[in-house]
């Protein structure tokens, strides 16, 4: 077959017409198509992540009802025995009044029973279920003022809404830690717990203690501040609040959580 | 004739203008683009040679020098695409590619101004470059690196890697029937490679500038 020269221009402008479109088609198609791999990518991302969230959910719950369990058998079957033990101590008692030994022993039985009660109100916030929140704080800040080691304080302003039962518990969990902290470790003198409803619940925890050293990283389970705070933020993520910390060394520290409704 | 010298010319400002953006930014190109850098000045050279042995030499040694340069680009061009996708089939990809052109190269030399010899040496670079670009595009869609493809530099070398030389395939290609069939005297068909090499240029520029302009962002931010 013979060609003259136009012809061949032709025939050589549409191959490189073929061939620059199927360059550009590779082009287009990688972009597109590593678009669609980077959507899937993120959206397989963001199911792990509620995956993560429903397990967390789950653990807590079931701490929850652990501490639950516990604290009913603490309260109802070695608390029981230890009141029955002190009834029968007591019967006694009048054949026994000169012995320092026994008064001794039952001062320790009433401790212990005390120390029972403790835990278990700890463990299982009755008044939490029955009164809610901020009654349950006011109680424990009073509770832990009396015990004479630090002045707990307690406000709360704005307009209360109401938040499930399985939030308050966290909340709870939140302050109580934070609390747990203040008085084992920051040696403060005055703990204040603030309670602000607004468009979000913000909640303020302040001591005057002795502070601590925030770390570089963000990520609370890598500082040396133990498994506490990073347990806090463990709850503010499945509540989707946040967490900012301001601390300063012997100038003490301001927890601030911020959780919407 | 006038559209083959603009062109060429135009091309020739092209890859100054590259050059010269790298020179004015050296200080904030990585190793990796400082060999984008490298192939503007191997470019440069390849022109001044070119236009030097067009006035002072009646156009001597022009083949010579386009196959010495191509030799050169094609391995600084590969030599990148090795930097940015360091998989085993990359690299063996390189070794071959590089010891193929070498040998094509060093053939010419002993078998000057053999068209068939010319045009497969043409291939060989042109396909190795094409695939280069391709494993890349690969990489991207297997590590996706980037939300957004369009800002990352390399992403630009390639697609202007892969469209070039799909030009210059083409027009390789048909360099053989037109020389030995048609006696054609290619001067329309090179042009097309200068325009290719035009965009060529014009397509590296904005992913040098734009790696440049990563660079500083990440600078200033640290």
């Amino acid at each position: 077959m013979n060609i003259n020269n136009n012809e061949f221009f032709v025939i050589f402008l549409i191959g490189l017409a073929i061939v620059l479109l199927l360059s550009f088609t590779i082009i287009v198609f990688v972009i597109a198509y590593q678009k669609r791999m980077l959507n899937e990518k993120l959206k397989r991302e963001k199911l792990e992540v509620v995956y993560q969230q429903k397990m967390l959910e789950a653990t807590l719950i079931s701490q929850e009802n652990e501490r639950g369990r516990i604290a009913a058998d603490l309260h109802d079957s070695v608390g029981a025995m230890l009141s029955t033990i002190r009834l029968s101590l007591h019967a006694a008692e009048g054949q026994l009044k000169e012995n320092n030994l026994f008064a001794s022993s039952k001062q320790m039985l009433d401790e212990t029973i005390e120390t029972i009660r403790r835990i278990s109100r700890d463990l299982l916030p009755i008044n939490l279920e029955k009164f809610g929140l901020s009654f349950t704080l006011q109680e424990m800040a009073e509770r832990v003022t009396l015990s004479g080691k630090v002045k707990v304080s307690f406000t709360e302003v704005g307009n209360k809404k109401e938040i499930k039962k399985e939030k308050e518990v966290q909340l709870f969990r939140i302050i109580q830690e934070l609390m747990n902290n203040a008085l084992k470790h920051s040696g403060a003198s005055e703990v204040i717990v603030n309670m602000n409803w607004s468009d979000s619940l913000n909640i303020k925890v302040k001591d005057n203690g002795k502070g601590f050293e925030l770390p570089v990283s963000t990520e609370l389970h890598t500082m040396e501040t133990g498994v506490g705070l990073h347990s806090i933020n463990l709850r503010i993520k499945l509540l989707n609040g946040t967490f900012h910390i301001h601390t300063e060394k012997e100038k003490g520290s301001e927890f601030l959580i911020t959780i919407p409704l | 004739m006038i559209f083959l010298k603009s062109t060429h010319y135009i091309q020739a400002f092209c890859s100054f203008f590259l050059f010269i953006i790298f020179l004015g930014n050296y200080r904030n190109i990585n190793q990796k683009f400082k060999l984008v850098g490298a192939a503007a000045f191997v470019s440069v050279m390849g022109n001044i040679f070119q236009i030097t042995s067009t006035f002072f030499f009646h156009s001597a040694y022009m083949n010579q020098i386009g196959e010495a340069y191509q030799l050169f680009f094609a391995f600084i061009i590969s030599l990148f695409f090795l930097q940015i996708n360091r998989s085993k089939f990359s690299q063996l990809l390189f070794y071959l590619f590089n010891l193929s052109c070498f040998v094509c190269w060093v053939l010419l030399l002993v078998y000057l101004n053999d068209n068939n010899l010319f045009s497969i040496y043409s291939v060989i670079t042109y396909v190795g470059l094409i695939l280069f670009a391709i494993l890349y595009f690969t990489y991207l869609l297997k590590y996706l690196p980037a939300e957004n493809l369009l800002r990352i530099p390399e992403f630009w070398v390639a697609a202007a890697v892969l469209f070039n030389f799909s030009g210059y395939l083409i027009v390789t290609l048909t360099y053989g029937y037109l020389v030995e069939v048609l006696k054609e005297n290619m001067i329309l068909y090179w042009s097309f490679y200068n325009v290719f090499s035009i965009i060529f240029f014009s397509v590296l520029s904005y992913a040098l500038l734009l790696h440049i302009k990563t660079v500083k962002i990440a600078l200033h931010e640290h």
